[in-house]
């Protein structure tokens, strides 16, 4: 099988690096230091136990890799506009994108372009970055997916990409309903991080703070009701199910959109809190909150204003 | 006349320190360095047009003091409730006070305890700060209005008026002095909760339509319970006040400066207050519910996270 991973961040660099490590002919697309390191060095993978170091093939340029199986979309989702006609030459005939990022847009967004067969829908589980050129962390022990095909069919590219992943050591869940899955990330991620951010606390320090509670509430109370609205069902328990993984959550964790913000990066806001919004719009569903959050957040989306 | 000023931060710093130069006779009520160091030197007031170094009385008891003509209540709004019954020795049978602070229950917190007629609703404007222990910049000249609570003209707001007038100030007395608290309070309420929130200064923030719209909202909100409550208010506030924010220069609100640097905020009078007289009378906040929630955590300074 024949890999292309589009964006070697810490998800794209996690799971590139077990694929590359399992032997598979994989092609890693990075960019500037990062790329140079692991060109000369390979790329490293710190886990929590143990780190390795793999020689794998890396380029800043999609049409030298040429035609291959399957594409990992792992860039951000802001940078999905750019990205996504960059992978044109490695699209063959029956190639399959796996869209491993956060939200719950980027299978639309890459299937108006490639035609929505070639898309499998996915989503990670795993705390990750790049520590430093040519080296990412991997904060789990386990490399944690789910990915599917849209219509739930266990089709034969899907069983395979999955048998593929697992003997690389990667916990590959084919799902048979893998909106859902992507739904439920994002019923957690959007009010951790949107909440996070505005707050400027931790989401676990702000879910303990004497109005957070209830806000945390409102919040997935709304974002449950847009992806009800959108086909996905989620209810009471999914709703006291991201109640309780926030409550579980250390009180120094931070959300990654928090990291970004306080490091003045760019945000993920289009994915994490804006898309919850616009989809309600297009259901007919209103988003208080998320609305007031995003508008909040808005002016750091390219990092922090003053520096722009 | 003999003043008292409670709270010689930015504002009641500056104004004592005016009226003390044109001859009042002024004590501040300060606290710490900054008293020591006015004591020892006098208060430095550093303006645009000059700086000037005035001696004044300064103490940290009121007691010292006995009882005045008139008082200048300037302290941060959540010091109040340790404050006000320290008032007492400085009331005598004549005595005025003008409370001059963000927020719009003062006059009703200190009516309360010193009976509500000795009581002036004042709203001022102006920039102005502690520099260093005993010295105050002031970046622009405090403006006040103030009022009889029965909106009424009086001798006694005549009187304050022209001794605040030959100290320089630059003061009205209003007919309707709640309308012009409210006036105030409606913008800041909505822009400090929404700057702070977003660490945006006004000028970058309000060019999204998204915040913009959702300062409007901050300030419909506080508007309709303002009616509400029956304070009379212009129509048009919410459209003339944007325009009045999108004409003034770059500058940063002052409760997101403290929250920036991790000091406690005037939270609870502004979207607290919000939201408290919204409840009281059956007005929906929900623009200042979120402000409030996410300010909560930070309004006694930066919070412990064990």
């Amino acid at each position: 099988m024949k890999i292309a991973v589009m964006g070697t961040g810490g998800i794209g660099g996690c799971f590139g690096g077990l694929l590359a490590k399992a032997g598979l002919d994989v092609t890693l697309i990075a960019r500037g230091e990062h790329l140079r390191a692991i060109q000369q060095n390979g790329l490293q993978v710190n886990q929590p136990e143990s780190s390795y170091t793999v020689e794998v093939k890396a380029t800043d340029d999609p049409s030298q890799v040429g035609p291959v199986d399957v594409v990992l979309l792992s860039v951000k989702t802001y940078q999905n506009p750019q990205a996504i006609p960059l992978i044109k030459p490695m699209i063959g005939d029956d190639c399959s994108v796996i869209t491993l990022q956060n939200g719950v847009e980027s299978a639309e967004e890459v299937g108006q372009v490639y035609g929505p067969e070639r898309v499998l829908p996915g989503t990670a589980y795993l705390l990750c970055n790049i520590e430093s050129p040519g080296v990412v962390r991997q904060r789990a022990p386990v490399a944690r997916m789910a990915f599917g095909e849209s219509n739930g069919e266990r089709s034969p590219r899907a069983i395979d990409i999955q048998d593929t992943f697992s003997e690389a050591g990667i916990e590959a869940d084919l799902s048979e309903y893998v909106m859902r899955a992507l739904w439920s990330k994002l019923l957690y991620n959007t009010p951790a991080n949107g909440l996070a951010c505005a707050s400027r606390l931790t989401p676990r320090a702000f879910f303990e703070s004497s109005e957070g509670n209830k806000l945390f509430e409102s919040a997935f109370k709304e974002v449950a009701s847009v992806a009800t609205a959108s086909g996905v069902t989620l209810g009471e328990a999914d709703i006291q199910g991201a109640m309780k993984l926030v409550a579980m959550r250390p009180i120094d964790g931070k959300g990654s959109m928090q990291a970004d913000l306080e490091a003045g990066r760019q945000l993920e806001l289009e994915a994490i809190v804006g898309s919850v919004g616009r989809i309600g719009r297009r259901f007919g569903v209103e988003t208080p909150l998320m609305d007031l959050i995003y508008a909040l957040l808005l002016p750091h989306i390219n990092g922090h204003p003053e520096d722009a | 006349m003999r003043i008292a000023v409670m709270g010689a931060g930015g504002v009641g710093g500056c104004l004592g320190g005016l009226l003390a130069r044109s001859g009042n006779d002024v004590s501040l009520i300060a606290r710490g360095e900054h008293l020591a160091a006015i004591r020892e030197n006098g208060l430095k007031i550093i303006r645009p047009d000059g700086e000037f170094v005035v001696q004044v009385e300064a103490t940290d008891d009121p007691s010292e003091i006995g009882p005045v003509d008139l008082v200048l209540f300037t302290v941060k709004t959540f010091q109040n409730r340790h404050v006000i019954t320290n008032l007492k020795p400085l009331m005598g049978p004549e005595t005025s006070v003008i409370t001059l602070q963000n927020g719009v229950e003062s006059h009703e917190q200190l009516g309360a305890v010193l009976g509500p007629s000795n009581i002036l609703p004042g709203t001022y404007w102006a920039s102005s700060h502690i520099a260093a222990s005993g010295v105050i910049v002031e970046v622009v000249g405090a403006r006040i209005s103030f009022g009889e609570l029965d909106d009424t003209d009086s001798l006694r707001a005549l009187d304050i008026r022209k001794v605040f007038r030959d100290a320089g100030i630059e003061t009205e007395i209003s007919l309707n002095p709640l309308g012009v608290l409210w006036e105030k309070f409606i913008l800041l309420s909505a822009l400090a909760g929404i700057t702070s929130a977003a660490q945006t200064r006004p000028k970058v923030l309000l060019q999204f339509p998204d915040a913009r719209k959702m300062f409007c909202d901050a300030m419909e909100e506080a508007l309709a319970v303002g009616l509400a409550k029956g304070i009379e208010l212009p129509v048009n506030l919410v459209q003339d006040t944007l325009k009045y924010i999108d004409s003034l220069p770059d500058f940063q609100n002052s409760m997101h400066g403290d929250y920036e640097a991790g000091k406690p905020t005037e939270l609870d009078a502004l979207s607290g207050a919000v939201i408290r007289l919204g409840k009281q009378i059956g007005v929906k906040t929900p623009v200042h519910n979120l402000l409030y929630s996410v300010l909560l955590p930070h309004k006694d300074g930066i919070p412990e996270v064990e």
